[in-house]
């Protein structure tokens, strides 16, 4: 009999152990062996399990609702207790909150962010099938990558491969005056595209047809915006726009504003066809890159397998280049270039929530000793340790839940200011994602309440309650250890940030002041239509002859910006097997003189005067040195089909932003398709001398407005980046210095406060006041420059690091080392001294009474 | 003092007639050979925990035993609360039967 009797399975007997009350379990758990037992060996296994089964499943839902109610019955009692605790100790959670608070608001900050990055482009319907091609040109010990590529490639692509459905060429063109009925305005964001160009691209029409609009060469297709600005609420579409004062444009479609996470921004787009008014354009020519080519890849085409097939494509019309042809999704454009600050700027955010974190943490244990008889007593009367930790981390969670709530308004109130730094357009409740957003913010919450609980919650809970209620000892300074290493961690992340901080502004400050081997101040220039530049001349004559104008050139490019490059220039001596991409600009007589740029070798092209037969051109220094290692002058140099005698040699001036290097450069001497005219000013009357360039222009050109800029405006765009890095990151920092110095500050009084005894005592033996306040502040000094050992070489590799971007670059110094230890000392002491002073003029009589 | 209802009348029965035995499992075949099926084991240990916070049963450990996976059997017995409870209602049951004529006939 008893070697035949059958135990239930371990998985029933533990699900048995799980639903049975415990009061009953040993007695009830026998009864269930004792009938299954029996069950076996009347009805056989199968009837045994089923009956056990049924046993089970039946008391499942009434342990379900018992557990839940008992659950709720706690929950209720923690919640109770911890909103007693927070409002007990006023100052600390006040600390706690609104550190946790800011931390919050950052993290909800980012993720609105990173949220509108990550939609950047998702509106075009086959997203996953575009590309952006771009070119990877090949020369001797090296390759450059750009963004643009030849007239034909577009169409061959299409035309010889089977994989792509379709493509689109587009260029941006520059500012040019439109005329409505009776309205005129320079526009600077048109573009040209293909009249496949919507087609592949999804920009909703408001009304025309996407398939059609820009199949005459005559047509044009505005934005909603500009439509209005032209001809208010009345349907434009049939309506004209003159161009530069010369041609008509017949309006065929109005599209929606492009929405801000459109990589391509654009206001109006021509037709193709308007290339062909430029006499230079050849829409079969694959030696010049100025536009860009998107293509369309038929469904399931592996691109980067078509990426090998391309990539002769090029080389094979032309001689002794290597250009090659490099697809690149779509979507991931943008994020290829906001990803760096994107990513960056989460880090920030996580560090200024993890030293709100650290701050909840050392409170939190540093208040243990009070705590401790509440934790003996709970245990006493019958708490386990798993009520306890409960206990902390709805405590914990509950203050993060309280924190989401205010960095939620932190966030509302903030919104403009933060959408002005970042020139975004955030918003709360606008946001596409909402959902992701929500969730997010639901998950930020419960992970910071759950790691500022794991502390409280894994030690306070542990406490043997015989020995804390036995005791009078304080043991508010149980593990002082840990309590550093935390605090020292919040203090190497702030310098982590004070440091970037510094090396970022630094940076800006030095590439803004830098010499960029040209007179940036009081130079202004002005954008002259095509149509208009017959009358340069006249109005440079006018000019000349008001002597608060020093200097006045046209150039065919902008100078903050060559866009144009070309790899076939030739000299002699050239190695066969180089190629170099250098940038190249046309410009009037005195270029040079106008700008300021020194002249290194020869002549510059003052008092010359163009002619076809013997075109000059000057080289800058890089490009110099790649011809030869003499002098150049008077040399020639081939550019496709023409030779152009080098005329003089510049100095290397800066076009781009320092990020880039100085790139081999070109200026020849060209009489039209001049672009840009450049003026220099005496720096007094500046604005009498304004007035003149107006009355001048006026009179020249009446038909067209005038609309000048100054060129410091044009270099702070050049870094708006890093403009918009330095002020945010000012933020970052100056928040997280505030939130530790908060925690520092919360921790320090209460050093103080549990050290009055020992103060008063130290004060009858005959400590002196001074002697007190550096014992108490020099405890968390000697955290601080510990900070300082640990954070200080962490930021200036990380600072090194960002730094390698720009190929000028300021050199970190000692004196950045100094400012920053000098910074978060002073903080520190800002936040202890008081404390400690206090602590100092206590009369000691006070805190020895009580014994 | 309440009624008892059909189900404990049923339960206080069964452990009058199994006396020393009374316990879950010939409870439950008990009150199988009367009513004819099987009840689950917590529709039975419920109403037996009932009834012995409401004092109608006292209750008792016998020794753990190696059948039964060596737990222990809890015994119940009958108190005088529950005595006269059962008393009442037969009483009742009584009251309620006289002076009805059997078979009953419809009118």
């Amino acid at each position: 009999m008893q070697n035949s009797f059958k135990k239930i399975p371990a998985f029933f007997s533990y699900l048995l152990d799980r639903t049975i009350s415990e009061q009953d379990s040993s007695h009830l758990k026998g009864d269930f062996e004792e009938i299954y037992d029996s069950l076996h060996n009347s009805g056989g296994a199968l009837k045994a399990h089923t009956w056990l089964i049924r046993q089970i499943f039946v008391s499942f839902f009434i342990f379900a609702s018992h557990s839940v109610k008992w659950w709720f019955i706690m929950f209720k009692n923690y919640l109770t207790v911890s909103l007693r605790n927070l409002k007990n100790s006023k100052g600390f959670s006040f600390i706690n909150i609104t550190g946790l608070a800011f931390g919050m608001a950052c993290c909800l900050f980012i993720m609105l962010w990173v949220i509108d990055e990550l939609s950047f482009d998702r509106f075009h319907t086959n997203i996953d099938r575009l590309h952006h091609v771009r070119l990877n040109i090949l020369y001797t010990g090296g390759m450059t990558d750009i963004a643009v590529t030849p007239a034909p490639l577009a169409k061959t692509l299409k035309n010889e491969f089977p994989e792509v459905e379709d493509s689109a060429r587009l260029r941006y063109q520059r500012t040019m005056l439109l005329k409505g009925e009776n309205k005129a305005f320079y526009e600077p964001d048109i573009v040209i595209a293909d009249a496949s160009f919507f087609s592949i691209f999804s920009f909703p029409f408001i009304s025309g047809d996407a398939e059609t609009a820009l199949k005459e060469p005559n047509s044009i297709v505005i934005s909603r915006d500009v439509a209005y600005k032209y001809f208010g609420d009345e349907n434009p579409v049939g309506k004209v726009l003159n161009l530069n004062n010369s041609a008509d444009y017949i309006i065929k479609g109005v599209i929606q504003n492009v929405p801000h996470n459109s990589s391509i921004q654009f206001d109006i787009v021509l037709p193709w066809s308007y290339m062909f008014n430029e006499s230079w354009y050849d829409d079969d020519y694959w030696d010049s890159q100025f536009l860009h080519t998107y293509v369309l890849l038929n469904e399931s085409v592996d691109w980067e397998g078509f990426n090998t097939k391309i990539k002769n494509v090029i080389t094979d019309r032309l001689e002794n280049r290597r250009n090659e042809p490099v697809l690149h999704p779509f979507i991931d454009i943008h994020m290829s270039r906001a990803g760096e600050i994107v990513n960056m700027f989460s880090i920030l955010a996580v560090f200024v929530l993890l030293i709100a974190i650290i701050n909840y943490m050392n409170l939190a244990t540093a208040r243990s000793s009070l705590r401790a008889k509440e934790i003996g007593m709970r245990k006493v009367i019958g708490a386990q340790k798993a009520n306890i930790v409960r206990q902390f981390y709805i405590e914990s969670i509950l203050t993060s839940v309280i924190s989401m709530i205010l960095a939620l308004i932190i966030v509302y109130l903030l919104m403009p200011q933060v959408n002005d730094i970042s020139s975004k357009n955030l918003s709360l409740a606008g946001s596409r994602h909402s959902e992701i957003l929500i969730i997010g913010m639901f998950l930020v919450a419960l992970i910071t309440g759950l790691i500022s609980g794991i502390y409280p919650g894994q030690v306070l809970s542990s406490y043997q309650p015989v020995k804390v209620l036995n005791s009078s000892l304080s043991s508010g300074m149980r593990n002082p250890l840990f309590r550093k290493i935390l605090v020292t961690m919040q203090f190497a992340l702030s310098i982590l940030l004070v440091v970037g901080t510094i090396i970022v502004n630094s940076q800006l400050n030095f590439v803004k002041n830098m010499d960029m081997g040209w007179e940036k101040d009081d130079l202004l220039y002005i954008n002259i239509p095509d149509e208009a530049f017959p009358h340069y001349a006249a109005f440079k004559n006018e000019l000349l002859q008001n002597s608060s104008v020093t200097g006045v050139t046209a150039m065919q490019s902008v100078l903050t910006g060559f866009g144009n490059t070309s790899s076939n220039f030739h000299w002699q001596g050239k190695d066969p097997d180089l190629s170099v991409s250098i940038s190249f600009s046309g410009s009037d007589a005195d270029f040079i003189e106008t700008l300021g740029i020194e002249l290194i070798e020869g002549n510059s092209f003052s008092g010359m005067e163009f002619s076809m037969e013997s075109p000059v051109i000057m080289v800058n220094e890089t490009f110099k040195n790649i011809i030869s290692d003499g002098p150049v002058s008077g040399k020639s140099l081939t550019w496709g089909d023409d030779t152009f005698t080098i005329t003089g040699v510049m100095k290397d001036f800066q076009i781009q932003s320092v990020r880039q290097e100085i790139r081999p450069t070109v200026i020849y001497l060209s009489p039209n398709r001049l672009r840009y005219i450049l003026i220099r000013l005496q720096p007094e009357n500046v604005s009498e001398t304004l007035s003149f360039i107006a009355d001048t222009w006026e009179s020249v050109l009446p038909e067209f407005p005038l609309e000048y800029r100054f060129f410091d405006e044009r270099i702070e765009r050049l870094y708006r980046t890093e403009i918009r890095i330095s002020s945010i990151l000012q933020y970052f920092t100056g928040l997280a210095l505030f939130i530790a110095g908060l925690g520092l500050f919360a921790l320090a009084s209460f050093t103080a406060q549990r050290r009055t005894k020992e103060i008063g005592i130290r004060k009858v033996m005959g400590a002196s006041g001074t002697g007190i306040v550096v014992l108490l502040s020099s405890e968390f000094l000697k955290l601080v420059l510990v900070a300082n050992l640990i954070g200080l070489p962490a930021a200036a590799y990380f600072g090194n690091a960002w730094l390698e971007n720009f190929a000028f670059r300021y050199n970190i110094d000692v004196s950045l080392f100094l400012i920053t230890i000098a910074a978060t000392t002073l903080i520190a002491l800002s936040a202890v001294f008081q404390q400690a002073y206090r602590a100092s003029r206590a009369n000691p009589v006070d805190s020895l009474r009580h014994d | 003092m309440k009624t008892l209802t059909r189900n404990e009348e049923q339960l206080l029965l069964a452990i009058y007639h199994l006396k020393e035995n009374a316990y879950l499992v010939n409870i439950r075949e008990q009150l199988k050979d009367i009513t004819g099926k099987y009840l689950d084991v917590g529709t039975i240990n419920k109403p037996l925990k009932r009834l012995t916070d409401e004092g109608y049963l006292d209750s008792f450990f016998g020794d753990p035993t190696p059948v039964r996976g060596g737990k222990a059997i809890k015994y119940y017995s009958l108190t005088q609360k529950a005595f006269d409870a059962l008393v009442e209602i037969r009483t009742l049951h009584e009251k309620m039967w006289t002076n009805v004529e059997f078979p009953l006939k419809r009118t």
